[in-house]
């Protein structure tokens, strides 16, 4: 497959993946158990003509497929409409507390990734030794553990007992106070993470030790860098595939983080909103949460992509390669394959066979056929 | 002898504390009176009658820890399951048949896997409202896709296999070949299978439990417990510490189990 | 020993002996005449992995500049004594004994510092598997390069003048190229442009493009893909390389011009060229010299002609008489047509050749029909349009029901045996579950008496009905395979390359089983096979596969003897030789 193929399909996968999540989004508001103009009219009591007034507002008589094309429209153009619970517009509530999660999830990603990467490599190359024994366990007991467990717990620890980190909030300092505040839930919250990227790295890297190419090269005298060098990009490219998982895990954290810590980001406003049922503010943070998650898994999936030359579009050197592409492509068609003709091999049967005359052939292709 | 146990450690303590939360969810009568609430003891301090304190609804801790057991089990239990009997359904007919069912069921099984479990979740359950099942029901249909991604590349890498054609050759019927020379293929993936989706489901059920949106604020549920407990940090940490721990080693029981059974699996292929 | 051994800690001097064996080498070359030291030679050798002993006591001699094969089943240690003589053993192995690399001693327990010296300028192991000895991410050159870099760096050492002196050796050895390694700049890196013009020139040596420099290792076939592995083996110019079955991955028709290759490039480089292989008749073609190994240790060891005509151990003679036709007593006499094949054709979806094209056959009870093809030739299609595992698009597979009537395929007709002895049984399962299974659907008595009985029709050994196929050898799975194939009493067997994943003396006794149900039970059979040699020893007639049609067909003897065909005649001419 080449790679516009690929970034094409991948595009039209994000586009088909953001449809199906606004639907779901927009469907929230028929999901309360009540008539949805109460539920837009929030916690106080409403007469019959303001139900009708709020019904008109929101054209909540129109077709459902108007009503949803109306909402997407206003959610394209940045109308996320206004707040049930505080009648403030939706997307300024949003603004002012989006780069509270933002500084969060980076944070905790480059502490994740600064002491996955390295932890996960050693243990790949100590596989089976004590070191890899210790970072496995600590990768089987971060994964497992919930991080508002062990947020109370740290907060408990270093927080009330020990007094190293600040308790609550995100204090009403400057810049570094802010960011020390955020240090021991950027921390809680790179647990989880931290264990997927030992476990991917670890894993992915153990199947390049023990990879056939790898022997080849040491049997080959090959320096010890050449190999490792190596190793490491074929690691990445599972590595890479799968930090899209890594950003779900990240920005849907946030929310559980940003509650046992009581930081108000996007994270609370959503669990707040949730169970006041504020649904436009659901709305608009649940789409803009689940397009960053898509968007980012897609683009790490294009990144990956230009990596791999296997995705890469290019015309071969070797005037061969296409022929045997072709060859390829033949065998294939038995795909659910049945039996064990139509082996992929190609058949170089014509292939220069001698060394003396091999100069002879230097016509630029190996002839296959 | 010795060197065996030892290097079993974690296994076997993993087996002791699922036993005990086993244990103690199907035995209502170990954690009775867990929820009697007594006002005048809101939020005190450990001593001979509560030795973990209570919490601030005067609630003896330890008990209402024990009691937790019971919504950490069934929930996960349940979600394990039944998201395993959508896999095995679906996972082994997009497997067997093949063609047009498999391309169906592997785009919708793909489109749902890129969906943000937990956030839906969080969104779905919270606006829904529906209380402890309703989350359960809603991870069932969320695991549900991992579990037929599972199942089906389990059974296709058999599904050429000549034991196959051989079952075809007797003329066993479809139905039979599934269940017993299919199924059992890859009864140990399945196994593992389950003990991870229960730790995960612990987690995710008991996070929506600490955002309220799970069981009802009276009920005993870990979760929950940790949710009321944030405030009490310096009253009566235990009320927090207590339930902390109890879900992080169940989950981390749950792992320890499902990752042997796996290593066990990955022993007898070779 | 020890002062004289590489020990981990001295790299310069383990660096010293690579030098020296190269030095060594050089003379050598030179004045083939000296009595030197032989390339390898091991005593004593004994190496445990993971706890377990596997191999017991080798003690080997490879002569210098010359083939040599080692053969063996899976699992007879030839692979692991492989990688012992290049320090390639997985963690958590232990190896012994005394070790001699062109007269200098070698310490088996050094370290990866000191193994890699002697790696790459003195020896090279070339592995099995062309598609996963290559990082796919870097281009071919790439990797070819990395290997001159390090015989660039052995060039640095002390004594350079070694190089200057192996590229006389070369060149006097009449290769006409000077050899791929960058001898003519010992002294230091070599520029990119040097590098590169090496790395052309082993591609060329190799029967290679030098345009395949800038090509990723997916863009290749398989036979490509071993050249360059090939290429990149050669770069740090090892005086002994070891192929670990260098062509078992590839097709039939690649193979050849592989070994071709690998032949020639030793000659005209002086290497030692070790080749391991699980083929005897392979062995047998290529080298100058045997080693067999049977159950870790090497129970037959010397010259071809010895070995094939007057072979000391009864392993070797079973191994060699795997290659000669087997005495067929009984044949009965052909009874009525069973199966007719009429026209079949088939193509897959997605293919625009067709994998059948217009088979027609008939076999008759009793009868043997061989069928043979190449991989791709669609002689497994045509087995499975037999037992109705496939559809074929036009014509029809007739059987001939008890009252003479024609009727279609129903399980009492036709089964199969397939190739994979341990892919066709269900590893859950034991093989009295197995059998009783098939008993009871075909309607049989399915008791213990008839799963014993079934059992001993196949030669299997009672004692096995408990246990399940992972604790059963290759043979014993294929036993069971056929003892589930003969629980309908069909009256066609269809042997797929029945006997191709088993080893040499199996198929033997395999064969023989087959050849005593056919006289038994009046079977009619199938048997259809990529290997001329093997079907020729069972076949009563044969019928010769080739691009989906059959090319040639007549009793075994005419098909030998009197081939019409080219094609056919080219496949005789390509079966090993002397053996019979």
């Amino acid at each position: 497959m080449d790679a516009l193929k690929f970034l094409g399909k991948r595009l039209a996968n994000l586009i088909l993946l953001l449809f199906v999540l606004s639907l779901v989004t927009f469907g929230l508001l028929y999901m309360t158990n009540s008539d949805p103009a109460r539920t837009l009219a929030g916690a106080k009591k409403v007469s019959a003509e303001q139900l009708a007034a709020i019904r008109a507002q929101y054209h909540l008589d129109d077709p459902l497929w108007r009503q949803y094309l109306r909402w997407l429209n206003n959610l394209l153009h940045g109308d996320f409409g206004t707040s049930i619970r505080t009648q403030l517009p939706v997307a300024q509530m949003i603004g002012q507390r989006a780069w509270i999660t933002l500084a969060l999830a980076l944070l905790a990603l480059a502490i994740a990734l600064v002491i996955g990467l390295p932890l996960g490599i050693l243990a790949a190359r100590r596989n089976g030794r004590w070191q890899d024994r210790l970072v496995t366990a600590l990768a089987v007991a971060g994964l497992s553990a919930p991080s508002f467990a062990v947020g109370l717990l740290l907060l408990y620890g270093l927080s009330v007992q020990l007094g190293w980190f600040p308790i609550y909030g995100l204090g009403e300092g400057g810049f570094l106070d802010t960011l020390w505040h955020l240090l021991l839930p950027a921390i809680t919250l790179a647990i989880g993470l931290f264990a997927s990227v030992v476990k991917i790295s670890r894993a992915s890297l153990i199947k390049q030790v023990d990879s056939d190419y790898t022997l080849f090269a040491r049997s080959r005298g090959v320096a010890r860098w050449t190999i490792l060098a190596a190793q490491l990009r074929n690691a990445a490219l599972p590595i890479i595939t799968s930090s899209g998982l890594l950003i779900a895990t990240l920005v849907s954290g946030t929310v559980i983080v940003e509650t046992t810590f009581s930081i108000g980001g996007l994270g609370t406003l959503l669990q707040t909103s949730v169970t006041f049922k504020d649904i436009p503010t659901v709305q608009a943070i649940t789409m803009i949460m689940a397009t960053i998650i898509c968007v980012a898994t897609a683009i790490v999936d294009a990144l990956a992509a230009l990596i791999d030359p296997r995705l890469r579009v290019r015309r071969s050197p070797v005037a061969a390669g296409s022929d045997e592409t072709g060859s390829i492509a033949a065998g294939a068609g038995n795909v659910r394959g049945t039996d064990n003709d139509g082996v992929i091999a190609g058949d170089d049967r014509a292939a220069v066979t001698t060394v003396g005359t091999a100069a002879g052939s230097n016509d630029g292709k190996e002839n296959a056929r | 002898m010795m060197a065996r146990i030892w290097h079993r450690l974690p296994l076997i303590l993993a087996l002791v504390v699922l036993a005990a939360v086993v244990v103690l969810s199907v035995v209502p009568a170990l954690s009775a009176g867990a929820l009697d609430q007594d006002i005048m003891l809101s939020t005190a301090l450990p001593d001979a009658d509560h030795p973990l304190g209570t919490d601030a609804l005067g609630r003896d801790v330890l008990k209402l820890t024990l009691a937790g057991a019971r919504t950490a089990i069934i929930g996960p239990v349940t979600i394990a399951l039944g998201a395993m009997a959508v896999g095995l359904v679906f996972g082994l007919t997009a497997a067997y048949v093949g063609g047009w069912v498999d391309w169906i069921i592997s785009r919708v099984v793909e489109l749902m896997l890129s969906l943000p479990t937990l956030l839906l979740a969080i969104v779905v359950a919270g606006v829904i409202g529906g209380g402890y099942w309703t989350n359960v029901l809603v991870f069932v249909i969320l695991y549900a896709p991992y579990e037929v991604r599972l199942v089906r590349s389990g059974a296709l890498a058999h599904i050429n296999d000549p034991f196959l054609d051989a079952a075809r050759l007797l003329e066993l019927g479809p139905l039979r070949t599934l269940a017993f020379h299919l199924f059992p293929v890859i009864r140990p993936l399945v196994g593992a299978a389950l003990f991870l989706d229960m730790s995960n489901a612990l987690v995710s059920l008991s996070s929506l439990s600490f955002l309220g949106l799970g069981v009802s604020p009276q009920d005993a549920d870990w979760g929950r417990q940790l949710s009321d407990a944030r405030n009490l940090l310096f009253d009566n940490p235990y009320a927090a510490i207590a339930p902390g721990v109890a879900i992080i080693v169940t989950s981390i029981a749950l792992n320890i189990v499902g990752d042997f059974i796996t290593e066990q699996s990955e022993k007898a292929e070779r | 020993m020890s002062d004289k051994t590489v020990s981990p800690a001295n790299a310069a001097a383990s660096a010293n002996v690579a030098a020296h064996v190269a030095a060594n080498v050089a003379h050598a070359a030179n004045d083939s005449g000296a009595a030197a030291s032989p390339a390898v030679r091991v005593t004593g050798l004994h190496v445990t992995i993971g706890g377990k002993e596997i191999i017991h006591g080798v003690d080997l001699t490879i002569p210098r500049d010359a083939t040599v094969a080692v053969v063996g089943e899976s699992g007879s240690g030839k692979s692991v004594t492989a990688k012992t003589l290049s320090g390639l053993l997985p963690d958590r192995s232990d190896a012994s004994g005394d070790y001699a690399l062109f007269g200098e001693p070698i310490n088996l327990e050094a370290g990866e510092r000191a193994w890699r010296r002697l790696r790459g300028g003195t020896i090279v192991w070339l592995p099995q598997d062309p598609f996963s000895s290559l990082d796919p991410l870097r281009t071919c050159g790439r990797q070819i390069e990395d290997g001159l870099r390090s015989a660039g760096h052995v060039g640095s050492l002390p004594a350079q003048d070694v190089d200057n002196d192996r590229t006389v050796a070369a060149s006097a050895g009449g290769s006409g190229n000077g050899g791929g390694a960058p001898a003519a700049n010992g002294r230091g890196r070599l520029t990119k442009a040097q590098r590169r013009a090496a790395v052309e020139r082993l591609l060329t040596d190799v029967g290679l493009a030098p345009a395949v420099y800038d090509a990723y290792p997916h863009e290749l076939s398989g036979g490509m893909r071993q050249r360059v592995a090939i290429a990149a083996a050669l770069a740090p110019d090892p005086r002994i390389l070891i192929a670990d079955e260098p062509t078992t991955a590839l097709d039939a028709s690649t193979q050849e011009t592989v070994l071709d290759l690998l032949e020639s490039l030793r000659s005209s480089r002086h290497m030692t060229l070790l080749l391991i292989t699980h083929d005897l008749a392979l062995a047998v073609e290529r080298a100058d010299h045997l080693v067999v190994f049977h159950g870790g240790q090497v129970v037959e060891e010397g010259g071809r002609d010895q070995v094939v005509h007057h072979p000391r151990s009864p392993y070797t003679r079973e191994l060699l008489d795997a290659h000669t036709r087997l005495a067929v007593t009984d044949v009965p006499a052909f009874g009525d047509v069973v199966m007719r094949a009429n026209h079949l054709r088939k193509t897959f979806a997605g293919s625009n050749v067709p994998a059948v094209a217009d088979v027609s056959f008939d076999v008759r009870a009793g009868e043997i029909l061989g069928l043979v093809g190449e991989s791709g030739s669609g002689k497994s299609t045509v087995a499975r349009c037999i037992v109705g595992l496939e559809t074929p698009d036009s014509g029809n597979v007739v059987f001939t029901g008890n009252d003479g009537k024609p009727i279609g395929w129903s399980r009492g007709e036709a089964q199969l045996v397939f190739q994979n002895p341990y892919g066709s049984l269900n590893p859950t399962m034991t093989v009295r579950q197995t059998l009783t299974e098939a008993l009871r659907v075909s309607g049989k008595p399915a008791d213990d008496a008839a799963v014993r009985a079934l059992v001993a029709k196949v030669g299997l050994e009672a004692e096995l009905i408990d246990r399940k196929p992972g604790t059963l050898s290759g043979g014993q799975c294929q036993r069971v395979a056929i003892a589930r194939a003969l629980a309908p009493e069909p009256k066609l067997l269809v042997a797929d390359e029945a006997v191709t994943a088993l080893d040499a003396n199996i198929q033997t006794h395999v064969l023989e089983t087959l050849l005593e149900l056919r006289s038994r039970l009046g079977l009619a059979m199938l048997f259809i096979s990529h290997d001329l040699d093997t079907v020729r020893r069972i076949a009563d007639r044969i019928a010769v596969m080739r691009h989906g049609r059959i090319v040639e067909t007549g009793t075994t003897g005419q098909v030998m003897n009197h081939p019409q065909h080219d094609y056919v005649r080219a496949l005789i001419a390509a079966m090993p030789p002397a053996l019979d």
